[in-house]
C-alpha cells in the first residue's frame, strides 16, 4: 500500500502514457474515419493529463480547448463531408510498404529507446521554468506568459504570420473563378 | 523588445507589410491587379535597401536572431532571387492566367521565412520560419489551379514537407532534452563542456534534424520528391523552390554544425557528411543524364548541386564555409537563368518541358538560348563563369583538409554533369529546327531577368573578388 501511495504519480502517468499510445496506434489501424478520429481523442486528452502530471495546467487546458476541442470538431467536420460508409472498403495504396514502414518505425522506436534508456534517471529540464518568471515564484500561465511574450516574441510573431498565409493558401486554391474575375 | 530589435527585422517588416497590402488591394482594387507586380517588387528592393542602409546589431529579440554579415549576405541573396523570380513570374502568370496579388504576397511572405530562419540562432525561429516558407510554397506550387500537374506538385510537397517538418521537430525537441535549451549558442556551450559522442539523446535528435533539414536540401536518401515537384509547380515557382529554401537550409545547417563543433567535424560527422554528398553527386547525374523533360533535368542536376555545396561543410574551417556561400550566389543565378529560359521555351504548361523542343532553337532565338547556354556552362562548372568559381572553392576547401577523395569525387562528378549539360547546348545549335515551329514568346521581362542572371555568371566568374572576399567576411562572424 505504501508503495502504491509513493509511486502514484508514476503510476498515473504510466496509465495515461497507456492510452496515449494505444490511441495513436488505433488512429493508425482503424479503418473507418469516425472511430480513428475518437481514438485520437482519447490520445490528446492523456497527454492533457500528462501535462498536468508535469506541472504545466496552462498547456493542460490549452490541449484539451484547442486539440480535443477545436481541432476534433474539424476533423468530424471533415469527415462528415466525405462519404464515411464507403471509406472502409476503398483499396488501400501502398499495402506492399507496410514492411518497410514496421522496420523503419521499429529503427526509430529501437533509436530513441536506447538514447532514453542511456541518458539515465535525472530530470531533462529544470521543472522550476514552469512556475518562474524573473525570478519569481508566479503561476504557470504567468510564467508561460512571461517567456512567451519576452524570450519568444519573434517566433511568436511569426506564428502569426505562418497562419495568415495558411488561411489566404486555402482561400486561394479553395475559391470558385468567378464570371468577373474570369473575364 | 528595443528599437534595435525592431529595426534589424525592418526587411522582413517591410516584407510582410507590403505582403499584406497587396492581399488587401488586389481583394479590394481589382483594376489595380495588372500592376500589383510593381508594388512587390518595391517592396522586395525596399527590403534589400533597408538591410543595407541599416546596421547590423548582432544578436536581437532575446538572441533568437543574430544579424550579422552572414546574415546581409543571404538576405541580399534571397532578395535577389525573389526579385528575378518576380520579374520573370510577370509574364507566366499573365499567360496561364493565374492572377491576383496574392501570388506576389506569398512570395514575398516564402521570402520572409527564409529570411527568418536564415539569420536564426535558435531552433524555435528556424522551425517557424521553414513552416512559413513552406506552407506559401504549398500554395504556390498548386496556385496553377487548373493544371493537374501543378496540383499533384503542390500535393505532393505538402505531405513531404509535412513528413519533413514533423521530422525536424521531432529531432529539435530531443536536442532540447539533452541540452535544456533551443539557443544554439547555449548548445555550443554545451557541447564544449561534455563531449557530444557521449549524449545519446543529442545524437538522435540530431540525426532527426538532419534528415528534417536533408529533405529541404533534397540531399540523397531524402530526395524523392524532387523531380516530380520540380516538374508540375509553376516554372518561376520551380526556379523560387530551387534555390531560396535551399540556401536558406545550408545556412541553417552551418550555424547548427559550427554551434555544435567549433573548431573541426568529429571524424563520424565528416564520414557521414561526406557519403550523403558524393550519393547526392553520384544520383543526381546519373539520373539526370536519363531525363528528356527540362524541368525534371533541372531537378536532378540540383540534387548534385547539394551534394557539391555539401562539399564545402565536410570541409568545414572558413575556406569550407565561404565556399558554401559562394556556392549559393553563383547557384542561384545558374539556375534562375535556366528556369527562365525554360518557362519562355514552352508553348503550354501542361505540356512536358521536353528537351527535343529546343532543337535548333539557338539560332532562331538567340538572346534566351545565349543565356541557357551560359547557365549549363556554369552549372557544369566551366571557366570563366561563376559556376567554376564555385566548385573550385569547395573542392580547394576539402583538398586543403585533407580530403583530396573527396575532391576527387566531385571533379569526377562534374565530368559526367558534362554530358547531359552540353546536351542542352548541342540540342540548341546543332539540331535542325522542327518542320512545325514551336510559337514561343520572348517577353521583355524574361528577358531582362536572364539577361541580369548571365551578366552575374560570367561577371562573377571574371572577378569573383568582391564576392569571395564578402562571403569570407560573412563566415568570419559564423566561427567567432
Amino acid at each position: 500500500m505504501d508503495w502504491i501511495v509513493a509511486h502514484f504519480a508514476e503510476l498515473v502517468f504510466f496509465y495515461l502514457a497507456a492510452i496515449a499510445v494505444v490511441g495513436a496506434g488505433c488512429v493508425v489501424i482503424f479503418r473507418s474515419p469516425i472511430n480513428a478520429a475518437l481514438a485520437l481523442l482519447c490520445t490528446f486528452l492523456a497527454i492533457a493529463g500528462i501535462f498536468v502530471l508535469a506541472h504545466a495546467e496552462l498547456l493542460a487546458a490549452v490541449q484539451v480547448l484547442v486539440y480535443a476541442g477545436g481541432i476534433m470538431v474539424l476533423f468530424l467536420f471533415a469527415i462528415m463531408l466525405v462519404n464515411v460508409r464507403a471509406l472502409p472498403q476503398q483499396p488501400q495504396f501502398m499495402r506492399r510498404l507496410v514492411p518497410a514502414a514496421a522496420v523503419a518505425g521499429l529503427l526509430l522506436a529501437g533509436l530513441l529507446v536506447v538514447a532514453m534508456w542511456r541518458v539515465g534517471q535525472g530530470p531533462l529540464a529544470d521543472p522550476a521554468t514552469l512556475t518562474t518568471a524573473e525570478g519569481a515564484l508566479v503561476g504557470n500561465t504567468q510564467a508561460v506568459a512571461w517567456s512567451l511574450f519576452m524570450q519568444y516574441l519573434l517566433p511568436f510573431e511569426v506564428v502569426s504570420i505562418v497562419l495568415l498565409v495558411a488561411i489566404i493558401g486555402a482561400i486561394v486554391l479553395g475559391r470558385k473563378e468567378t464570371a468577373e474575375e474570369g473575364a | 523588445m528595443t528599437s534595435i530589435d525592431l529595426y534589424a527585422i525592418a526587411p522582413e517588416l517591410v516584407l510582410v507589410v507590403v505582403g499584406s497590402v497587396l492581399v488587401l488591394a488586389s481583394a479590394f482594387a481589382p483594376a489595380l491587379r495588372p500592376r500589383l507586380v510593381w508594388l512587390a517588387g518595391l517592396g522586395a528592393v525596399g527590403a534589400l535597401a533597408t538591410r543595407w542602409v541599416l546596421p547590423l546589431p548582432g544578436a536581437v529579440f532575446s538572441a533568437a536572431l543574430r544579424v550579422d554579415a552572414l546574415a546581409r549576405f543571404v538576405d541580399t541573396y534571397i532578395l535577389a532571387a525573389l526579385l528575378l523570380v518576380l520579374v520573370m513570374a510577370e509574364p507566366y502568370f499573365v499567360r496561364t492566367a493565374v492572377r491576383g496579388g496574392e501570388v506576389y504576397a506569398l512570395l514575398l511572405w516564402a521570402a520572409t521565412g527564409a529570411m527568418v530562419m536564415a539569420k536564426a540562432d535558435h531552433l524555435l525561429p528556424v522551425f517557424i520560419g521553414l513552416e512559413l516558407l513552406s506552407v506559401c510554397l504549398y500554395v504556390l506550387n498548386a496556385s496553377h489551379r487548373d493544371s493537374l500537374v501543378s496540383l499533384e506538385s503542390g500535393f505532393k510537397y505538402l505531405v513531404v514537407g509535412a513528413f519533413a517538418s514533423g521530422l525536424l521537430l521531432f529531432g529539435i525537441a530531443l536536442v532540447y532534452g539533452a541540452a535544456g535549451t533551443f539557443s544554439l549558442r547555449a548548445i555550443a556551450v554545451v557541447a564544449t563542456t561534455q563531449p557530444l559522442t557521449g549524449n545519446p539523446l543529442l545524437l538522435a535528435g540530431l540525426a532527426l534534424v538532419l534528415a528534417g533539414l536533408g529533405f529541404k536540401l533534397a540531399l540523397v536518401p531524402f530526395h524523392a520528391w524532387a523531380p516530380d515537384v520540380y516538374q508540375g509547380a509553376p516554372t518561376p515557382v520551380t526556379a523560387f523552390l530551387s534555390v531560396v529554401p535551399k540556401g536558406a537550409t545550408l545556412v541553417v545547417f552551418a550555424r547548427l554544425v559550427t554551434a555544435l563543433a567549433p573548431h573541426s567535424l568529429p571524424p563520424r560527422w565528416t564520414t557521414l557528411l561526406a557519403v550523403i554528398a558524393i550519393a547526392s553527386q553520384a544520383l543526381g547525374n546519373l539520373a539526370a543524364i536519363a531525363q528528356r523533360d527540362l524541368k525534371r533535368m533541372l531537378a536532378y542536376s540540383g540534387i548534385a548541386h547539394m551534394g557539391y555545396a555539401m562539399v564545402g561543410i565536410v570541409a568545414f574551417g572558413a575556406e569550407g564555409l565561404a565556399g558554401v556561400v559562394v556556392y549559393l550566389a553563383a547557384y542561384t543565378f545558374m539556375n534562375l537563368a535556366a528556369f527562365g529560359v525554360v518557362s519562355a521555351f514552352s508553348e503550354s504548361e501542361d505540356e512536358p518541358h521536353r528537351l527535343a523542343d529546343l532543337a535548333g532553337q539557338g539560332w532562331k532565338r538567340p538572346f534566351l538560348s545565349f543565356a541557357l547556354t551560359v547557365s549549363m556552362f556554369a552549372l557544369a562548372g566551366i571557366p570563366p563563369t561563376v559556376g567554376f568559381v564555385a566548385k573550385f572553392l569547395v573542392f580547394k576547401a576539402a583538398v586543403t583538409e585533407n580530403l583530396v577523395w573527396l575532391a576527387v569525387v566531385g571533379v569526377l562528378n562534374s565530368l559526367v554533369s558534362v554530358f547531359f549539360y552540353f546536351r542542352v547546348v548541342f540540342t540548341l545549335y546543332m539540331r535542325p529546327l522542327p518542320s512545325r515551329e514551336p510559337a514561343f514568346a520572348e517577353p521583355w521581362p524574361t528577358r531582362f531577368a536572364t539577361g541580369l542572371c548571365t551578366l552575374a555568371m560570367v561577371g562573377l566568374g571574371l572577378l569573383p573578388g568582391w564576392l569571395v572576399s564578402t562571403a569570407e567576411q560573412a563566415v568570419r562572424a559564423l566561427l567567432e
